[in-house]
């Protein structure tokens, strides 16, 4: 099992204020005592500013959607313009309006996630262990560098919808996003014990974009 | 099956306007071309979508309180219904009933409404939280994205893709099949011949029996959970299978070998086939059978 004291997400937890005071005393003792988390949780607060600083009144260009859907493994296309502009009640619209602001967030991480892995996995549209093989074990450890990135400011994005989520979906959630923080936790102790063992790293990096995947979709929804 | 769904149908058309308190009856039919796009949105209740022959859109059912109006509109054919909330902050769930072109692309879209689709022969799209989601029958593609809800899809001709958070997934026909979750089991019983599959979790276990078509490929891919893998036998395919610390049973050939001196990891390739059986896990175990 993971230690508690450096448990990603309860430090995103911390760092999006979602904590009591009891655990956000626990969390400032332990940041006091572990430098990595405390860099861990500069970097949080510097996305989360980046985050915030995303526009949040521009309009989207009509074809803009589609593609940036394809990239993020959407399916659904917008319907036509004119029966959009038709057909949309206004509370609708405010919302989409939103959604797609949080979706363009989500969609800059995943460019420049999509970028750099583009160099490094032969398919990283898959999803499966042997599709996200990188090329090399050279590469490895920059493929998971930028999978963190991506999952640390996509988190942010998904976290800053947490009031249009039920209790009940976010509570799910998380804790599906722990077994796949605990999945990613034994497999680097693996790795750790039999180092470029190429079976565990393409089950890391596995682990990784299933949790991008789930972090995506939460961006994209509102319960 | 088919007697089995057209039940659950025929019960929540009766049960579900009892338990919703106040009601408005509605029916509403608008036209639409045989393939264009009918787009359904209703949050909370029931839903019942169903293809028929006409070149139309029949939306009957109950709103319950807490919804404001049901919207039905067509443009150049393509229709879109939804039922929708009021401004009173009471969750509102509608129980509707629509019926459409059945080669209709049709996306539905809902939170935590019980979904049942049949008949339909073109693309069906369904974006979920937590509501169970049935179909049944044809459409050229389904595509269902839920967290929480249960997704059957039985009867289906072409491809499957589902995602799921911790919802069981069971899949039953397709030949092109893909279903991810992380905690939720994926049940596949193919009942024809499978091209394609993709199946990944982290926890959840796979069940995967299935013919395979020639040349087919099938990836399996677990961190803790189970697989289980059903096929004809060994002339089905040719297996790679490896697991850094699960157990692997292997019923239709040799038993799996160490990869290593100093690793727990199995590893187990044989078979004659020309498909492609893939299967990896961390610590799930793995069992090969004849199906």
């Amino acid at each position: 099992m993971k230690e508690p004291e450096c448990d990603d997400v309860t430090l995103q937890d911390f760092v999006d204020g979602w904590l009591d005071a009891a655990q956000e005393g626990r969390v400032r003792e332990h940041l006091a005592a572990c430098a990595r988390c405390r860099a861990e949780e500069r970097q949080l607060r510097r996305l989360l500013a980046r985050v915030a600083e995303l526009p949040r009144t521009v309009a989207p260009p009509h074809d803009l959607w589609p593609g940036v859907a394809a990239r993020l493994g959407g399916r659904r296309a917008s319907p036509p313009a004119e029966v959009e502009a038709i057909e949309r009640p206004r509370r609708a619209r405010s919302w989409n309006v939103r959604r797609w602001v949080l979706q363009t967030a989500a969609a800059i991480v995943f460019t420049a996630l999509g970028a750099a892995l583009g160099r490094l996995i032969p398919d990283a549209g898959e999803t499966t262990a042997a599709a996200v093989r990188p090329a090399s074990s050279s590469a490895f450890a920059a493929a998971e560098t930028e999978y963190l990135r991506a999952k640390d400011a996509l988190w942010l994005v998904a976290a800053s919808r947490r009031d249009e989520l039920s209790p009940v979906t976010m509570e799910i959630v998380r804790r599906n996003l722990v077994l796949i923080d605990e999945a990613i936790w034994e497999l680097r102790q693996a790795l750790a014990a039999d180092p470029g063992n190429p079976h565990l790293e393409s089950l890391l990096l596995a682990q990784h974009r299933r949790g991008l995947d789930l972090l995506r979709r939460l961006s994209a929804r509102s319960a | 099956m088919r007697r089995c769904w057209r039940a659950s149908a025929a019960l929540l058309a009766v049960l579900a306007p009892l338990a919703a308190g106040a009601q408005t009856e509605v029916e509403r039919r608008v036209p639409a071309r045989a393939e264009g796009t009918v787009e359904i949105v209703n949050v909370a209740g029931s839903l019942v979508v169903s293809g028929w022959d006409r070149e139309e859109v029949e939306v009957t059912g109950t709103l319950g309180r807490g919804i404001d109006a049901l919207v039905v509109r067509a443009v150049r054919g393509e229709v879109k219904v939804e039922a929708e909330p009021g401004r009173s902050g009471h969750q509102g769930s509608a129980h509707l009933e629509v019926r459409v072109p059945h080669r209709s692309r049709v996306a539905v879209e809902t939170v935590s409404a019980e979904v049942l689709v049949a008949g339909l022969e073109g693309e069906l799209d369904v974006e979920s939280i937590s509501g169970p989601v049935e179909v049944e029958g044809d459409p050229s593609a389904v595509a269902v994205e839920t967290v929480s809800g249960d997704v059957t899809v039985r009867r289906a001709r072409g491809r499957v893709a589902v995602e799921t958070v911790n919802g069981r997934i069971t899949i039953e026909g397709g030949r092109d099949l893909r279903a991810q979750s992380v905690s939720g089991a994926i049940v596949v019983d193919g009942a024809g011949e499978v091209e394609r599959a993709e199946f990944g979790v982290v926890s959840g276990r796979i069940l995967f029996a299935a013919a395979l078509a020639r040349g087919a490929e099938a990836r399996l891919s677990s961190h803790s959970g189970a697989i289980e893998v059903a096929v004809p036998g060994a002339s089905a395919a040719r297996f790679e299978v490896s697991s850094f610390s699960g157990r692997i049973t292997n019923e239709l050939g040799p038993p799996a070998e160490k990869a290593g001196r100093f690793t727990p990891e199995h590893k187990l390739v044989f078979g004659s086939g020309d498909a492609r059986v893939h299967v990896e896990t961390f610590s799930g175990s793995v069992t090969l059978r004849k199906r």
